[in-house]
């Protein structure tokens, strides 16, 4: 495979393909659409940064890892804890360090320290947990993930424990969120394509052979689940600055399964599938959403029952996992128009 | 005319990219004794797992007297008269000696039978008698060995397919294992199908014999002319190819 | 010294319910390599059996099968298990016979919302005060230790079906087909096990623990709500790692060892601490499989399979 991994921007064919394709959307609807639909739509933005820290773990290593969501709570912590006014830390989180309990920084600020800070918790767990293998990974992760959430509900004096936090400062454009999602993808497009990432991708296959190339499998997954949490961690705080409000359960079981439906429906080994997965998910829950809330026709409202949305949510992954286990992608990137092909290098 | 007790036609076998076999054909006449000789990798282990059930046939058919089996699962080829030692024995090494054996007989719709051959077998292998309650994995190779054939004839095979029997295992137990499948042979009139690695024990055993190479059939021929070993010699290392 | 007697008695209670539930879940991953998150919504249907369905909330709710003779209820509440655990078998988990293990656990996982999701449609999010067998709640009084009566019914009933279960295993032909498969499936399928009938028992049995649990655990806890089962599933899954995944007396150990680990960081951790004892429990279970990849109870034969 020849590979330019030393001009990785003339080989950014396919995350531009994905970025200009999501920027296609948000523009209209930054201008025209009702609020309703820019809320939409700015979740699937979000859900974009999260699935994307998923996938690149889980997409490169093919370690099936149930933890991550905990580095985005990390995160989404971070970023309450850098941006929220300054009088409630002070009332509520008495246990924060007075220069934190002082400190209001930006949304900007908050994202870029929410993603250095779940880089070193993936650092040290990661040191111990990518060293297993297969069923054991995905077990250690899934505690991990128990774990992070025991703290954070039952560390009142930190993280008010399963009470809200408030008052934190929202982006107020669709824009930033935009942003962030297309850093991600430009981030584990260029993770994929860079020679750790071809090599991790390739010990997958073969051990062996990627022992035989030098560089340590257990390095190489290290470099991976740090990245991935980074990306968590910054989607963590970019969902807090989007809701304006942070609670520890939405960081948990619940998000974590929505976003492996994502992924696994996408296709668990593209980065096309992780777009595809996260909007056609989206698309299909706020449908029986809508479902749900109901139809006034004449003077009856025709609904279905509530819960339904879940449960259809997860009958249709059963069918994904049995019959089209490599997702509606099948695990292919996007085919790339021909004037990007010339000097990208195509799959 | 009869048809053969096991018929493989065209048989391919693949894990993921790899091709273990391709293209195999080969048969086996009911009561004969047949070897397939080959080096490591050659994609014999894979041949009989593929007949036995435990690996799925890309393309090509398994006969039994006539009947198609690919495709059908192990135990329901079992329950067909088939039955495999696997490479490496694969005993139950936290079940007793006892409950291998019982567990090969109760395919049978008769408990009755089931315990008869029990009875029958612990005479053919008084060293297994001895150990009856003891767990298998404390057994010692050849016994392991003992233990995996009799707990396949369990199951009142008409075909036993045996992969490796001499697999680490001193020359001396080797030759007890080959008197004994002589003698279940001769009581029972089974047919056999053995892979091995080296043919030169094997001559004197089998009446046929197959050389499997590179996942394809190199050469065929009765045990008598292939005596000498020279031609086994050529189409194990692949000599003849290249002189050619 | 009472003190100390009474902390003994509540950890081997606790310690009987996460061995079951371990014995549940260790069972499926001895034999499939699955890993079933769903056990926890096992334990929550066999709950919700009790009380009737469709009904807004009440404070106590009407009971609807535990309104029953006990003789009555268990059988009853042990079938609903057993027929919804074959039903995912049949469903799910066949069709993905032949997916790695982390599959698996992805599909389980799904099956553990959609019931989870289900019991909400059903029964609604708030929790209910279930009254069931009012009479097992009250104690005894003995030699200064007071016993709740539960709390010795739950060691006795664990007590006979982890006999019974053994002996089901040591002596039957479906234990002695189930061993063999826990061991080595492909191999017991060439020798003629058939696949379906033993997954299928081992799904059946997993039903019943799971039954058990939830009726034994019910009285103590007097509430339930959609997430009832989970943690109860979850401590089962941290007994199964500690015991050595695959090993079935590992899980019993590890139930208990984790029900006294539990029992003890209630009384002795200090106070500031306490609601910190969860995240201790799972933190152990990281650094088992990084340690003692086969458990504190390694047993010879199940090294290979992690």
């Amino acid at each position: 495979m020849a590979v330019p991994a030393n001009l990785p921007l003339r080989a950014a064919g396919l995350p531009a393909l994905l970025i200009a394709g999501l920027g296609l959307v948000t523009l209209p609807v930054s201008l025209f659409a009702p609020p309703g639909v820019e809320t939409f739509w700015t979740e699937i933005l979000v859900r974009i940064i999260l699935v994307t820290g998923f996938y690149i773990f889980i997409g490169n290593s093919g370690v099936f890892a149930f933890g991550h969501v905990a580095f985005a709570c990390v995160g989404g912590y971070a970023a309450a804890w850098l941006s929220m006014n300054p009088m409630f830390k002070q009332i509520m989180l008495t246990g924060l360090p007075h220069w934190v309990q002082t400190l209001q920084l930006s949304p900007w600020a908050g994202v870029a320290a929410a993603a250095v800070m779940a880089a070193l918790v993936a650092l040290v767990v990661g040191a111990a947990i990518v060293r297993l293998s297969d069923i054991a990974a995905s077990i250690a992760t899934f505690a991990f993930l128990v774990v992070v959430n025991r703290i954070y509900s039952n560390w009142d004096s930190v993280t008010g424990g399963v009470a809200p936090l408030t008052n934190i400062p929202q982006f107020g454009s669709i824009w930033p969120t935009f942003l962030f999602a297309a850093l991600a993808l430009l981030t584990a497009y260029l993770f994929q394509r860079s020679r750790w990432g071809l090599m991790l991708k390739a010990s997958r296959d073969d051990d062996v052979a990627a022992l035989a190339t030098g560089i340590s499998v257990y390095r190489m997954r290290l470099a991976a689940f740090v990245l991935s949490a980074a990306v968590m961690g910054a989607g963590g705080a970019v969902y807090t600055y989007f809701l304006g409000i942070l609670t520890v359960d939405v960081f948990y079981m619940g998000l974590t399964f929505l976003m492996l439906v994502m992924l696994v429906v996408g296709g668990a080994e593209s980065l096309t599938g992780v777009v595809a997965g996260v909007i056609a998910v989206s698309t299909v829950a706020q449908i029986l959403r809508l479902a749900e809330q109901g139809v006034q026709i004449g003077g009856t409202r025709l609904a279905l029952p509530l819960g339904l949305q879940e449960i259809t949510l997860g009958i249709f992954m059963v069918l994904v996992l049995v019959y089209r286990s490599d997702g509606i992608t099948r695990g292919r990137e996007l085919p790339l128009p021909r004037f990007l092909k010339a000097n990208a290098d195509a799959r | 005319m009869r048809k053969p007790h096991l018929e493989v036609r065209d048989l391919h076998v693949s894990y993921g990219q790899i091709a273990a076999l391709r293209g195999v054909s080969l048969h086996v006449e009911r009561g004969e004794t047949v070897c397939i000789v080959g080096p490591n990798g050659a994609g014999k282990s894979t041949l009989l797992a593929a007949i036995a059930g435990g690996v799925a046939a890309g393309q090509g058919a398994v006969l039994l007297g006539g009947d198609p089996v690919a495709g059908l699962a192990p135990e329901a080829i079992a329950r067909r008269g088939v039955s495999l030692v696997p490479e490496g024995r694969q005993i139950f090494s936290t079940l007793t000696v006892t409950e291998n054996l019982r567990l090969g007989g109760f395919l049978h719709s008769n408990p009755g039978t089931a315990r008869w051959l029990l009875n029958d077998l612990m005479d053919v292998f008084p060293s297994l008698k001895a150990r009856a309650s003891y767990p298998a994995g404390r057994l010692s190779g050849g016994e392991q060995q003992m233990l995996a054939i009799a707990r396949a004839i369990m199951t009142g095979p008409e075909l036993i397919l045996i992969d490796e029997p001499s697999l680490g295992l001193a020359p001396k137990i080797v030759d007890q294992v080959y008197a004994i499948l002589a003698e279940i042979k001769a009581r029972r009139g089974v047919t056999l199908l053995i892979n091995e690695q080296s043919s030169t024990r094997i001559l004197k055993h089998a009446d046929r014999i197959y050389v499997l190479r590179g996942g394809q059939i190199q050469l065929e021929g009765r045990a008598e002319e292939l005596a000498d070993g020279e031609a086994i010699k050529r189409a194990y290392f692949g000599f003849d190819r290249e002189s050619a | 010294m009472t003190q100390f007697l009474q902390t003994c008695l509540d950890a081997a209670s606790l310690g009987s319910i996460f061995a079951l539930s371990a014995l549940g879940i260790g069972l499926l991953f001895g034999i499939l390599r699955l890993a079933n998150v769903a056990h926890g919504e096992f334990i929550s249907t066999a709950a919700y059996s009790l009380i009737v369905p469709f009904t807004s909330v009440a404070a106590a709710s009407e009971l609807f099968i535990g309104k029953w003779h006990w003789a009555a209820v268990i059988p009853t509440v042990c079938a609903i298990v057993v027929v919804l655990a074959l039903a995912t078998e049949r469903f799910v988990f066949r069709p993905l016979r032949s997916a790695s293990a982390p599959v698996l656990m992805m599909a389980s996982f799904t099956v553990s919302y959609i019931l989870q999701n289900t019991v909400l449609m059903v029964y609604g999010s708030q929790a209910r005060g279930v009254n069931l067998w009012y009479g097992l709640t009250q104690q005894i009084q003995w030699q200064g230790l007071r016993i709740p009566l539960i709390q010795i019914v739950t060691i006795a009933v664990t007590a006979v079906l982890m006999v019974s279960l053994s002996l089901f295993l040591k002596y039957s032909r479906f234990g002695i087909e189930v061993r063999a498969a826990a061991e080595d499936f492909r191999m017991a399928r060439y020798l003629g096990v058939k696949a379906n009938r033993v997954i299928g028992i081992a799904f059946a049995i997993s039903g019943v623990l799971a039954a058990a649990v939830a009726l034994l655990y019910l009285p103590q806890s007097g509430t339930i709500n959609y997430a009832w089962g989970s943690p109860l599933a979850l401590y089962g899954f941290v007994a199964v790692v500690v015991g050595g995944m695959g090993s079935l007396p590992g899980a019993v150990l590890g139930g208990f060892s984790i029900g006294i680990a539990i029992t003890m960081l209630q009384v002795y951790l200090p106070p500031e601490l306490k609601p910190f004892r969860d995240a201790f429990a799972f933190g152990l279970v990281i650094v088992i499989l990084v340690v003692r990849p086969n458990g504190l109870f390694p047993v010879k034969h199940v090294m290979k399979r992690v």
